[in-house]
């Protein structure tokens, strides 16, 4: 009796042990689930838009995370330009630690001094090492990608400490990291991915109207076709064959694929024939997007494969059916790395960019894919195109967005949206009366194009809040404002009237040469890029005549003061401020970085023609901008905040964009490295 | 063809039925199997055994003596000039049973063809639907209208293609169905199946073409009986995504699934046949 009782105790007592266990661990499930951090990047929110339309009551989903936290500009860059702005973000520092000071770098090695790009750098395989078989080569390596960004990232802080970490499309992050920890870490590259030609991306427009045979304009081709018994065909570049040997002949053959177009005598219809794919289009509609191999035709192509050499080459593009009669006219996508068989690698691990495909189709993978360069550079393309196009790479994002929230189960997420800025960038002098380049023929047509986006990013941040946990912390930020670009500024001009560069022609014959026209032996000073400023340095540029040291800071001081005096013919200032480099970022690398930055007051931005590649001289110092690009925000850095709506209180009152990485490891408990400048603005709130 | 067709295809319907609701690649194991199985049973029967066993002790032979004499240069040579020999001699002795299987083989793997190759489309997803009329009725008919079952959109005007004597449209399924694309033509009524799932990793008869009277697509389309050749039309082709059946993750062509399974169910029922490859 005394037994049972006793087994009867002690089974109870074990039961209620193992029951008090089991609720203790549900309940700490149940109350204290692991904190996550949602980050949503929305490149180029205006704090001005974005408190005009919450003071309007248009954004409650903001209005209700600021409601419960803050709501203040963040400081950004200098220069405000989104590779280094994104870059301050991720290293929790300045640009003189990440090393990024602008879309375009220059190489002061080369004559003219050369730009590329600042972010990343991408290498087809090296034809020096390869076995040659007769007219083909088997490459011994593979191509390389290269980021020039320098530093931490916060990330990598994250995941050495267990936390995982998703990482959508953030900016000035190609290649994709390998990041080392316990904890687990995706990620999809952003601005600054190529496309398969290793640029940021280039359009082709068919055409019985193009010029005979092709014509290049910046950022695509323009490519004449016949159009004969209401047929075309077309023929998409690739990449160089680098299977093929370069020959005497044809040094650099490309890679090719046919396709043909054939349209209804009548109907406003057309269907598209690429590599046994048909692709039925009405006038104006986009295809879906349509994989495409470029082949090598390397004979025994399945036993050069089995070598682990590829042997053709993936790319994926989207009709686009501009007219079918009387002009039979197609627009092609830039050829985008497919995600699902990535040429290059833009994700890590490699398989998550198919992995987001095949939950929510293929997509855009170039960095920045809204194509604002056919609508500026072709007559064909208009305003609602436009739009089109970017409703199109828009819901393509909702999609991934909507996966993404719906996979996230602890640590952080970062998801990037990019429309609000490229929209801002095209449709600001619509809402800007002053806009010189107004079309008064569109009247208030796209007036709310900017504040819609401004609507949608706010419907989908409500999204968020709705899958979130009550102490889980969002952040929604932006890496710099906007204002209008009214006027353009010829800062090389500026130069040559006032003796610091000199031409060894007329400036009228300066067009279309990149500093062809330049004597470097009697210029001092030159600008590139869209807040570059360069001295001509000996020692440092390859035909430098500026001596360090008195004479370099000497003429950079007498540079600062009569570019902050220049004054247009309104006698409105032009430069707010230049900011030295060696001042404001002093451990910038001098090989890289520019030596001044200017940063331009309201409504004006360095010219066209200095500001991209071009190296024109236009013979007036200031031009009125009539480009469809008409808001940006190459001005000083204080007149273009980004914005910060945190659910949480900050303790910084001017927090800036490299306290966002200190915070992101600050919310998680983890020191920032003292490479981060930043400061976690949370405090002890955590 | 299309009278053989016609008998073939229900039967094949018929074998596939219980694996209806099962994912695809099962059927597809299963009846591998099977033919394998009854390829090394016909191949048993049609073939020389006693030779191909001589054959194979041959190669067994010197094989052994390769082993023994690996010193020995001279038997090593002749040796192996004996196994190139005998290799002759089993691939001769195999091709009778070899032509004899040919045909059935085809006409199975036409079959599984119709049900791995292509996957349904899927609701509201879309596909091009092609005709292609003869060049004497082109003139006159051009001009027909796709007729469509309620839960079928066209989503463009119809697209004439006076020189491959085409007309396409496109479509976009919104409902899943196994319904008829009719035309009428010269008074009669043409039709194409459309298949529409939205499980499409099932087993599904799917025919991207209704063929014409060249009899090489009545053997690779044979669902579906062909046009003869004074008909109006030649054929009606709809655009089917191509299938992924992947085994245990692999991303294999189904089939080179079919001959591998098949080859190793032969091999493996080997002993109980006691037959000699």
């Amino acid at each position: 009796m005394r037994r049972t009782r006793l087994a009867r105790c002690s089974l109870i007592i074990a039961l209620t042990g193992i029951s008090l266990l089991g609720s203790s661990q549900s309940l700490a499930t149940a109350n204290d689930p692991s904190p996550r951090l949602l980050v949503l990047g929305i490149d180029g929110m205006d704090a001005g838009v974005l408190r005009e339309l919450l003071d309007e009551g248009k954004m409650p989903n903001i209005a209700h995370i600021a409601s419960q936290g803050t709501f203040v500009p963040l400081g950004t860059s200098m220069p405000p330009l989104s590779p280094v702005a994104w870059s301050n973000m991720i290293s929790g520092a300045e640009p003189d630690t990440h090393q990024i000071y602008d879309f375009f770098h220059r190489n002061p090695d080369s004559v003219p001094p050369l730009p590329y790009n600042a972010m990343s750098d991408v290498i087809p395989p090296a034809t020096e090492r390869a076995i040659p078989l007769g007219r083909w080569q088997i490459p011994l390596t593979g191509g390389t990608q290269t980021s020039f960004r320098r530093g931490p990232a916060f990330w990598e802080y994250l995941v050495e400490n267990g936390i995982n970490t998703t990482i959508y499309r953030i900016p000035a992050n190609y290649p994709p990291p390998e990041v080392q920890g316990s904890g687990d870490f995706a990620c999809l590259c952003g601005m600054g991915t190529p496309d398969l030609l290793g640029g940021y991306g280039e359009f082709t427009f068919f055409s019985p109207d193009a010029p005979l045979p092709h014509s290049r304009v910046s950022g695509g081709t323009l490519v004449y076709w016949f159009v004969q018994n209401h047929r075309a065909t077309g023929t998409l570049r690739g990449p160089p064959n680098f299977l093929l040997k370069p020959s005497k002949k044809s040094p650099t053959k490309k890679l090719e694929v046919d396709f043909e177009v054939i349209r209804d005598p009548q109907a406003p219809v057309a269907k598209v024939i690429i590599q046994d794919q048909v692709i039925l289009l009405n006038e104006g509609e986009w295809s879906d997007w349509v994989p495409i191999d470029f082949e090598t035709g390397i004979p025994a192509s399945p036993v050069v494969s089995a070598l682990q050499v590829p042997t053709s080459l993936r790319a994926i593009v989207r009709f686009h059916l501009r007219q079918v009669h009387p002009k039979l006219e197609v627009y092609v996508t830039p050829l985008n790395i497919d995600p699902i068989e990535p040429a290059n690698p833009i994700s890590t691990p490699n398989s998550f960019a198919g992995r987001i495909a095949e939950l929510s189709g293929r997509y855009y993978t170039t960095g920045i894919p809204q194509d604002t360069k056919a609508l500026r550079n072709t007559d064909a393309f208009n305003e609602d195109w436009f739009l089109g196009q970017c409703r199109i790479l828009l819901d393509e994002r909702i999609k991934q967005y909507r996966q993404a929230l719906e996979d996230f189960q602890d640590g952080v997420l970062f998801f990037y949206f990019g429309t609000v800025d490229q929209l801002s960038h095209i449709f600001w002098r619509d809402r800007d009366p002053e806009h010189p380049g107004r079309d008064p023929e569109q009247g208030d047509r796209y007036a709310n194009v900017i504040e819609d986006s401004y609507l949608e990013m706010d419907q989908l941040i409500g999204e968020a809040l709705d899958a979130l946990r009550p102490n889980d912390t969002v952040m929604v930020m932006s890496d710099h404002g906007f204002s209008s670009f009214r006027r353009g500024f010829n800062l090389n001009t500026w130069l040559i009237q006032n003796g610091y560069m000199k031409l060894r022609q007329d400036i009228e014959a300066s067009d279309d040469m990149l500093f062809g026209n330049v004597d470097w032996g009697q210029t001092k000073a030159y600008a590139l890029g869209l807040n570059s400023f360069y001295v001509n340095l000996r020692g440092r540029e390859k035909r430098g005549i500026v001596n360090p040291g008195e004479a370099y800071t000497s003429l950079m001081a007498e540079l600062v003061k009569k570019l902050e005096a220049v004054r247009d013919e309104k006698g409105q200032k032009v430069v707010e401020r230049v900011y030295r480099v060696d001042q404001v970022h002093p451990n910038a690398d001098p090989n890289v970085a520019p030596d001044m930055m200017i940063g331009y007051a309201l409504g004006y931005r360095s010219s066209w023609a200095t500001a991209l590649p071009e190296g024109r001289f236009p013979t007036e110092l200031f031009e009125d901008n009539m480009d469809r690009w008409c808001g940006d925000h190459g001005n000083a850095h204080d007149l273009v905040p980004g914005i910060l709506v945190t659910n949480r209180k900050i303790t910084n009152n001017q927090p800036t964009l490299s306290d966002i990485g200190p915070t992101i490891l600050g919310l998680y408990g983890i020191s920032s490295p003292s490479e981060m400048t930043g400061r976690p603005l949370f405090g002890d709130n955590k | 063809m299309n009278a053989l067709n016609s008998i073939l295809t229900p039967i094949a319907d018929i074998l596939l039925a219980p694996f209806g609701r099962l994912p695809s690649q099962v059927a597809l194991i299963f009846w591998s199997v099977v033919v394998g199985i009854a390829m090394a049973w016909v191949f048993k029967h049609t073939s020389n055994q006693q030779r191909l066993k001589e054959v194979a002790s041959c190669i067994k032979a010197q094989l052994l003596a390769i082993k023994l004499f690996k010193d020995d240069l001279g038997v090593t040579f002749r040796c192996q000039r004996e196994l190139m020999k005998a290799t002759g001699f089993r691939l001769l002795h195999s091709m009778p049973p070899m032509l004899i299987m040919l045909i059935p083989i085809a006409l199975i793997l036409t079959h599984l063809a119709v049900r791995y190759e292509f996957r349904p489309i899927q609701p509201d997803e879309s596909s091009v639907v092609e005709l292609t009329l003869s060049s004497t009725h082109w003139e006159a008919n051009k001009d027909l209208q796709l007729q469509v079952p309620p839960q079928v959109e066209i989503e463009t005007p119809a697209l004439r293609d006076h020189e491959r004597h085409t007309v396409s449209w496109r479509i976009r399924p919104t409902a899943p169905s196994v319904t008829p694309l009719t035309w009428t033509i010269a008074d009669q009524t043409v039709e194409k199946t459309l298949v529409v799932s939205d499980r499409p990793g099932l087993l599904h008869r799917v025919s991207p073409q209704r063929p014409g009277s060249n009899i090489f697509d009545r053997i690779l389309y044979p669902t579906e009986s062909g046009f003869t050749s004074d008909s109006p039309v030649q054929s009606i082709s709809i655009q089917y995504p191509r299938n992924s059946s992947p085994i245990f993750g692999l991303d294999i062509p189904w089939w080179a699934t079919f001959f591998i399974v098949s080859m190793l169910a032969a091999v493996a029922t080997r002993p109980w046949l006691k037959v000699q490859f």
